[in-house]
């Protein structure tokens, strides 16, 4: 399209601009065609979302009681983890709560597909977060589901010593249920065993009173 | 002056035209795939989209860079460089159904596994086997895998037994070292690069030790080649490769240049890591490495001698290359 620069009839320059703005005309048209709007979704993803945004409701009504996900749907109305008063203090204690905080959340997301509020507190740069993430939005989608998983920390240990590049490091140990993928045909997909427990490090900085994750890899030995 | 114009003029209107018909394809293969991850469009044939990826928590971090913890005490560090790394998780068995002490859950036994006696005698005990990560201090011990059969009157002192003497069992395992390939061969030439390479591979073997059935897992790690002439290169990572033909005599990590001629007996050390399960329980790393030789490989190394042929052999028989002429 550059040879158009060395061009110079106005009436045939004119023809070609023409052609190609008609040429765009008709590829909008296709554009806007081929994809109708969101509001044609219906997938119980979609009408879930709300109600667990709107769960930390101090007194739960009867139509919002949790309801863990099995082989009939997602889990409803899952309460999102709240962060414990301690944990937002710059104290060995603060920080192991901290980081039994951040597995509930990552429990969270597999529960619900809401990755948001894990992201909050972690930087994008943790490989094994953003992988976890992946798995998590890409099976609350389009009708899929996951059941199981739920992530516990059964040992959480850190010595609290800052190192020079400002992190502390926390030492967990991670156990997670089996989990199951639920197809948008409500078939199973796949059942994974639960593996067993891993140690994980976290590194952690305190900044602007609170608590960030920059990384969290796994220990090797 | 006018002629060649109008040919610019209809190169050009053709050239736009075929543009946007280039970018209009491009942008319709570009639809389905935006709609979709949106997860808003019905409409759209969702097959050509991938499944999303599936995994665990953990196996999220099967490529990541670990840490270890430092020896006494609980600060980490990055692994040193090139160190094969140890199990992270550290492992034990449990009578099945055992609540400690001399108490057991009934309704547990009444479905405990049933492990027959074998045909020598030996007892079966119902076990479960438990795992915990080593680096994290106050770890707790997890079910890892089982029920499954233990076979001694004593099996609370059968692991450690094992484990005493799993690496002399293992070093006298008939470990294949693996095949030496040299490139090329028979034959190569002195002051060439020769590539040579290992052909080595995990072997899985069952042993029997204190009555136990004990499977072996040897994956090779580290080769050693001594080439026969007083040099060795190893022990190292790399097993190497092959070349193709027409690189041959290129320097390769394993290749070799012989600096005299002669018959050389080539030999491949090859280090194995091992793992060793007992009655199907988890593998549990063996300490230390193997190390199994294979059979000396016979290379010959020629001289290469280079002449120029210019005499016609009609006016001077004598002249190299020439019937004539004395080698």
């Amino acid at each position: 399209m550059t040879s158009q620069n060395i061009f110079s009839s106005g009436a045939a320059r004119s023809g070609a601009v023409a052609i190609a703005i008609g040429l765009s005309l008709a590829l909008a048209g296709c554009n806007s065609g081929g994809s109708p709007g969101p509001g044609a979704s219906s997938s119980p993803v979609a009408a879930e979302t709300p109600t667990a945004t709107a769960t930390p409701t101090p007194t739960p009504t009867p139509s919002a009681v949790y309801r863990p996900a099995d082989a009939t749907g997602p889990a409803q109305n899952v309460p999102v983890p709240v962060l414990p008063e301690v944990a937002k203090t710059e104290t060995k204690e603060g920080l192991e709560a901290f980081a039994k905080y951040w597995f509930q959340l990552l429990s969270y997301g597999y529960e619900t597909g809401d990755t948001k509020p894990i992201s909050a507190v972690t930087s994008p740069d943790c490989t094994m977060c953003e992988r976890a993430k992946q798995v998590q939005e890409g099976w609350h989608q389009d009708g899929r589901w996951l059941a199981g998983g739920k992530v516990t920390t059964p040992a959480i240990n850190t010595t609290f010593v800052v190192a020079a590049d400002g992190n502390y490091q926390v030492a967990v140990q991670v156990s997670q249920e089996a989990l199951s993928y639920y197809n948008p045909d409500k078939s199973l997909d796949s059942t994974e065993p639960k593996p067993a427990d891993s140690g994980n490090l976290m590194l952690v900085v305190f900044r602007g009173g609170a608590w960030y994750v920059q990384t969290i890899e796994p220990i090797v030995g | 002056m006018k002629v060649m114009f109008r040919s610019w003029v209809l190169i050009l209107l053709f050239s736009s035209l075929v543009l946007p018909t280039g970018a209009q394809a491009s942008q319709q293969s570009r639809v389905p795939e935006g709609a979709v991850s949106e997860g808003s469009s019905p409409f759209l044939n969702k097959q050509e989209t991938p499944p999303p990826p599936k995994a665990h928590w953990s196996s999220g971090g099967a490529d990541v860079a670990g840490w270890q913890k430092n020896p006494g005490e609980d600060e980490f560090s990055r692994p040193v460089q090139g160190s094969v790394p140890d199990d992270p998780n550290e492992y034990k068995y449990e009578l099945q159904c055992h609540l400690g002490g001399g108490d057991f859950d009934t309704p547990c036994l009444a479905r405990q596994l049933d492990c027959k006696d074998r045909e020598d005698g030996a007892k079966g005990i119902p076990v479960i086997w438990l795992s915990r990560p080593r680096g994290v201090p106050g770890a707790v011990w997890a079910h890892h895998s089982g029920p499954t059969c233990l076979y001694d009157p004593k099996p609370e002192d059968l692991l450690p037994r094992i484990a005493a003497d799993i690496q002399r069992q293992f070093q006298n395992l008939p470990v294949n070292a693996g095949k030496v390939v040299a490139q090329p061969s028979p034959n190569t030439l002195r002051g060439a690069e020769t590539n040579f390479y290992a052909e080595a591979a995990e072997q899985q073997f069952d042993v029997t030790m204190f009555g136990q059935r004990v499977h072996v897992v040897a994956t090779p790690v580290q080769y050693t080649w001594n080439y026969g002439d007083g040099t060795a290169f190893g022990p190292q990572p790399s097993m190497g490769g092959a070349l193709p033909q027409d690189r041959w005599g290129e320097k390769t990590r394993t290749s070799h240049a012989y600096a005299s001629t002669g018959d050389f007996q080539v030999v491949l050390t090859t280090s194995f890591q091992g793992t060793y399960s007992v009655n199907a329980g988890p593998p549990l790393p063996i300490p230390g490495q193997g190390q199994f030789s294979s059979p000396p490989q016979t290379i010959s190394v020629w001289r290469s001698l280079t002449r120029n042929y210019a005499d016609d052999c009609n006016t001077n028989p004598q002249g190299q290359g020439c019937p004539g002429a004395a080698r």
